[in-house]
């Protein structure tokens, strides 16, 4: 996915909040989310979900690009990305491998 | 004493519908460095984790490198039980690695206070930056 974003920034879920489609053109969805790459400028983006047994929904990941790729694997399953510009606005482009 | 290096990283899935359609989804980036500094710390880490410190790397001149405001940073942790690599200072970025695969992300101008994650099991740490002079 990609687009623009402000320091405000956007969430997206990887179950429901996807609006790329495949080949087929079908809107993908997660299960689990196993990699995360991003490429933007001045762009933040942050992982959370649920880690064992935890209450509420953690703080993963967070990686900073500002023209370059930045890829992490991700722990567990990943229930919501935070996507927010550093400093002014930002574009970036993500993406998710996973089940 | 002269740097050369480089830094490539290249994500790309063929996405196909049977033979009628394909959708290629891609992320690539690569850059190579002429100039400036790199440090890189290996060490081995059992459940505890802990910092990592970078202070006594020298270059191949026998210099001891500083990096006051590192721009790339990579990880890898050799065991299958995932490790976080947590800044512990102002940026706060977190990367992952398990069965060595590299982590990677740009900093924003600031140096990092690396602090390697407790977990399960033993294994090798490898953390690598490249910054301006």
């Amino acid at each position: 996915m990609s687009g623009s974003v402000d320091t405000a920034g956007i969430s997206f879920a990887p179950d429901s909040g996807i609006t790329y489609r495949n080949a087929s053109g079908q809107l993908v969805s997660f299960s689990s989310v196993h990699a995360l790459a991003i490429q933007g400028t001045d762009l933040i983006v942050e992982a959370y979900g649920y880690a064992g047994s935890d209450e509420e929904p953690t703080y993963f990941s967070s990686l900073y690009s500002d023209g370059e790729v930045s890829v992490t694997r991700l722990p567990y399953v990943a229930l919501s990305f935070r996507v927010r510009a550093a400093n002014d606005n930002s574009t970036y482009a993500i993406m998710l491998c996973g089940t | 004493m002269s740097l050369d290096g480089r830094i490539n990283v290249d994500c790309l899935f063929h996405d196909r519908s049977g033979s009628e359609r394909l959708k290629i989804a891609s992320l690539r980036s690569g850059t190579r460095y002429t100039s400036g500094e790199v440090v890189i710390v290996t060490g081995t880490a059992d459940w505890t984790g802990g910092s990592i410190e970078f202070g006594g790397y020298r270059n191949a001149s026998g210099s001891l490198v500083e990096l006051n405001a590192p721009l790339r940073l990579a990880f890898v942790w050799s065991g299958s039980d995932r490790r976080e690599l947590n800044d512990i200072g102002d940026q706060t970025f977190r990367l992952i690695s398990s069965n060595n695969e590299v982590a990677l992300t740009q900093l924003q101008d600031t140096e990092p206070v690396l602090s390697l994650s407790s977990g399960d099991g033993t294994g090798t740490y490898t953390v690598l930056m490249w910054g301006p002079h």
